[in-house]
């Protein structure tokens, strides 16, 4: 029988974005560091596919919302787009160790920043739209690829994610 | 059969992504118009900070243990600096005294009847905004501890009072606050010895300088580097003569009425760690 590992899932997710917004901001990097929880959602929407990779995109954008000063449902849209996008790659890519890690996290980080600037541009006003194609966003993209296979690798060794059912 | 299990696999999760996209323009719409995604968004804030609470204070406690041995080192040496601050501060007092029994009496003689006393609120800096697009400090006082957005947000750092932001947003037991470098940030400010007035704005990066626009062209010629620029009182959120930054630099084009300063915020967010939360208080009538 296959076991759902939705709710772990979106434990790690969570953990990581309460490091995010309390630990890694104490680093001396003028507050931009890399979007782990990202990176663990294109891993686990990759793995798991499209519904489980949905559901943790959703859930999880809200938590940061919830913790933001975005209006709710900015990130939650935008996560869950991206573990849309993620979950329906699952079988089709065969994960190397550092190059489509790397890939896949790139495209996730632009998807991130034009889907936010295209929701912005539509929902929000102009005093609650945010700047999105900013310095601190290319910094976050090239931290995000550097940690990329890092994450991989991590999330491979802990076998917190098992393969057995990605059908190749 | 297997083929149209799969189909009704694909219709059911592109269902449900349709669907999550639709709860979240709802509430995005409906969070712009300030409306009911608001109590969804308190409640889910205060519900989530408390997992961040306890995050932050279990993080603070083991960094805290780790450096508390080079800390004692430090404290030795400094233990022995504020001894000698003491005894300077002892005489300060004597003055300080006088002074303020010499201003209220000139107060009354000047007939300012009352002035207006402001609680500070201490709090905590648990967290901050977890992704990039937004700036949020994140406190651990809330309403029950008699918070309420708008209320300006100060801290002491070498010696100034210097302002942070204001609140933005409550939940039960913990608060989010806008913080002066944020874009959407602005305050009525004046130059502490010129008295120029203008309007300090946040450039959106806690790491760059905040401008000060709107500032009259007659004092082009007066502003030095290093001028103080301090709260006006004008407007309603926050009280006048609190620290907001040093200018750096004077912006004068020809063809604009005004001058554009930029400003080193007095306080050093990355070593932010505690803030005072102004509650206004009674109103004092002097004798």
């Amino acid at each position: 029988m296959k076991k759902s590992k939705l709710i772990p899932a979106i434990i790690v997710m969570f953990l990581f974005v309460l490091l995010q917004s309390t630990l890694l901001k104490k680093l001396p990097s003028h507050y931009i560091y890399p979007d782990i929880a990202l990176i663990i959602l294109i891993f686990f929407s990759n793995s798991r596919g499209v519904l489980e990779g949905q559901i943790s995109g959703f859930i999880i954008g809200m938590a940061e919302d919830f913790l933001s000063l975005s209006p709710p449902g900015f990130n939650s849209f935008v996560k869950t787009i991206i573990g849309f996008i993620f979950g329906n790659t699952k079988g089709k890519i065969f994960l190397d160790p550092i190059f489509f890690p790397m890939l896949m996290v790139l495209i996730a980080t632009l998807i991130k920043g034009f889907t936010a600037a295209i929701i912005a541009s539509v929902f929000l006003s102009q005093e609650a739209t945010p700047d999105i194609f900013t310095f601190r966003f290319l910094i976050e993209l090239i931290e995000n690829c550097i940690c990329a296979p890092f994450v991989f690798a991590f999330m491979k060794l802990v076998k917190f994610y098992k393969f057995e059912d990605r059908g190749f | 059969m297997k083929l149209l299990a799969g189909n009704n696999r694909i219709k059911k999760s592109t269902l449900l992504f349709i669907l999550f996209l639709l709860i979240n323009s709802v509430l995005m719409i409906s969070s712009d118009k300030g409306k009911e995604s608001l109590k969804i968004s308190e409640f889910g804030f205060s519900f989530l900070s408390l997992f961040q609470k306890g995050f932050a204070y279990t993080a603070n406690f083991f960094i805290e243990t780790a450096n508390s041995i080079n800390e004692l080192r430090k404290v030795k040496v400094e233990y022995s600096k504020l001894l000698e601050r003491i005894f300077e501060y002892e005489s300060l007092e004597k003055d300080y005294l006088d002074l303020k029994r010499e201003n209220n009496e000139l107060r009354n003689q000047l007939m300012f009847g009352s002035t207006v006393k402001t609680e500070k609120i201490p709090a905590q800096i648990i967290g901050q905004d977890p992704g990039i697009f937004y700036n949020t400090i994140t406190i651990d006082k809330g309403s029950k501890h008699g918070i309420t957005a708008n209320m300006p947000v100060v801290a002491f750092q070498e010696g100034f009072q210097g302002l942070v932001g204001r609140v933005i947003e409550t939940g039960y037991s913990s608060s989010k606050i806008l913080p002066l470098y944020d874009k959407k940030f602005s305050v009525s400010a004046r130059l502490q010895n010129l008295r120029h007035e203008g309007i300090v704005n946040g450039t959106g990066n806690n790491s760059s300088l905040i401008t000060m626009s709107y500032v009259s062209k007659n004092a082009s010629d007066k502003i030095g580097y290093g001028d103080i620029v301090i709260t006006s009182g004008l407007s309603s959120i926050y009280p006048s003569g609190i620290y907001i930054g040093r200018v750096r630099s004077v912006g004068a084009r020809e063809y604009e009425p005004s001058l554009e300063l930029e400003l080193e915020p007095v306080i050093d967010f990355s070593k932010l760690e505690y803030v005072f939360v102004l509650k206004e208080g009674s109103v004092h009538e002097k004798e």
